[in-house]
């Protein structure tokens, strides 16, 4: 996370997508802080911070988003698990709406910009 | 591998320093922040390379603990948690399309510092009219009492209080809480002294016209009882049996925030105890007055 000037953008990006994008990873089956952050990796989402993982995690909690539960694990202590409530569901049907609508919107304006560039020079 | 003292001194330091960091955040918001970290550090701990240190793999506990409480929406030194109140008055400003409370008051601040000098001019003048209309020097009271004159003096100290006033609003942003808690605390009395000097001029009118005897307080009855002219002699009976004495403190109080003249010297014995009351009214000014003058 402490990286070249290109990854730190990017997690400046990622920020404001924090939300959606751990809602979306507890979407279909529910998790544990450390693991929340595996399946954040293996998306190749690296640049997200493990704070500011579990800090989302906090926020989507008060805000009434995530339900959690206390399960033992073989090996060690045991686990806080994050679950979608429904709230939590209708959150992120709309926050994809709006992610969709925003991203249609940012390829038109990279198509259209692309051209008048290669028009330009 | 976990339960290796190195590993666990770690852990713990590691906890601690984050914790450091968090110090200023209510205790529950706190502990919420932190429940997780200790077990996450252990996790983190078991997959870590020999050698390799938690620092290396999370970041220092600064960058940890910032990036926690920016995340988790707790970013401001201290939550507040919003009254009833502050949401009542928030719903009432912003219904009638004015903004939040808050920004409301502060638009409200400029309008108060013009109103305020004018309220100053009006004292000023009060106290010298009051003061040589009864005067035993003719000429004195014919330059008085001559209107133009009057209203283009007026004019002018009300320009001046007008500018020295919002001179001091401008300034008093930049100065610290007792400053502008001083402030506040005199331009709501002198605010009180011109309402109460309306009222009673008010209660005057009404008891010269009908004959009642309540309400006739005067907040220069201490200069009339010299000898105002105009005025009936019963009248003048019962401002003394009525006049408390709060006036005599306010207006002194008044005349030493703003520097205004006095028409007469208090003696020293007063001065004292006047001081005193200043300080006692001063000491603490709350937030409400602060926000709402400062």
């Amino acid at each position: 996370m402490h990286g070249t000037v290109l990854s730190v953008d990017r997690s400046q990006l990622l920020k404001g997508l924090l939300d959606i994008i751990v809602l979306r990873v507890l979407e279909t089956e529910d998790g544990y802080g450390y693991e929340i952050l595996h399946r954040l990796r293996a998306a190749g989402f690296d640049e997200l911070g493990d704070a500011s993982v579990y800090g989302t995690l906090r926020r989507l909690y008060r805000a009434g988003y995530l339900s959690t539960y206390v399960q033992p694990s073989e090996s060690g202590p045991h686990r806080k698990y994050y679950a979608l409530t429904e709230p939590g569901r209708k959150y992120l049907r709309q926050m994809r709406d709006a992610w969709e609508d925003v991203s249609t919107k940012m390829q038109a304006l990279f198509d259209t910009s692309g051209t008048a560039k290669k028009g330009r020079s | 591998m976990t339960d290796t003292p190195r590993d666990a001194s770690e852990i713990a330091d590691y906890r601690l320093a984050v914790e450091r960091h968090l110090a200023d955040l209510p205790t529950p918001i706190r502990e919420d922040l932190l429940a997780d970290l200790e077990t996450h550090l252990t996790e983190i701990a078991a997959e870590l390379e020999s050698g390799a240190t938690l620092a290396d793999r999370l970041g220092s506990p600064e960058d940890y603990a910032r990036e926690l409480r920016e995340t988790a929406g707790v970013t401001g030194r201290i939550e507040r948690p919003r009254g009833g109140f502050r949401v009542l008055a928030d719903r009432y400003t912003t219904s009638a399309g004015v903004g939040g409370f808050a920004e409301f008051g502060r638009s409200l601040r400029p309008g108060w510092w013009v109103l305020r000098g004018v309220l100053c001019a009006v004292v000023v003048f009060a106290v010298i009219g009051v003061a040589f209309s009864g005067s035993s020097m003719p000429l004195l009271r014919d330059i008085v009492q001559f209107w133009p004159l009057t209203v283009i003096a007026f004019a002018a100290s009300a320009l001046t209080f007008v500018w020295l006033s919002l001179r001091l609003g401008a300034k008093s942003a930049h100065q610290g809480f007792r400053y502008r808690g001083i402030v506040a605390v005199s331009g709501f009395a002198l605010a009180a002294i011109v309402l109460w000097g309306a009222a009673s001029l008010v209660g005057g009118y009404w008891s010269d016209e009908f004959g009642n005897d309540w309400g006739g307080s005067d907040p220069f009855s201490e200069m009339e009882t010299e000898g105002y002219p105009t005025w009936p002699d019963g009248m003048t009976t019962s401002i003394e049996q009525t006049a408390p004495e709060m006036p005599d403190d306010e207006m002194t109080t008044e005349a030493e925030a703003f520097e205004t003249p006095m028409p007469e010297e208090p003696s020293t014995d007063e001065q004292v105890t006047e001081t005193e009351v200043f300080e006692t009214t001063t000491a603490s000014p709350s937030a409400d007055e602060e926000q709402a003058t400062g």
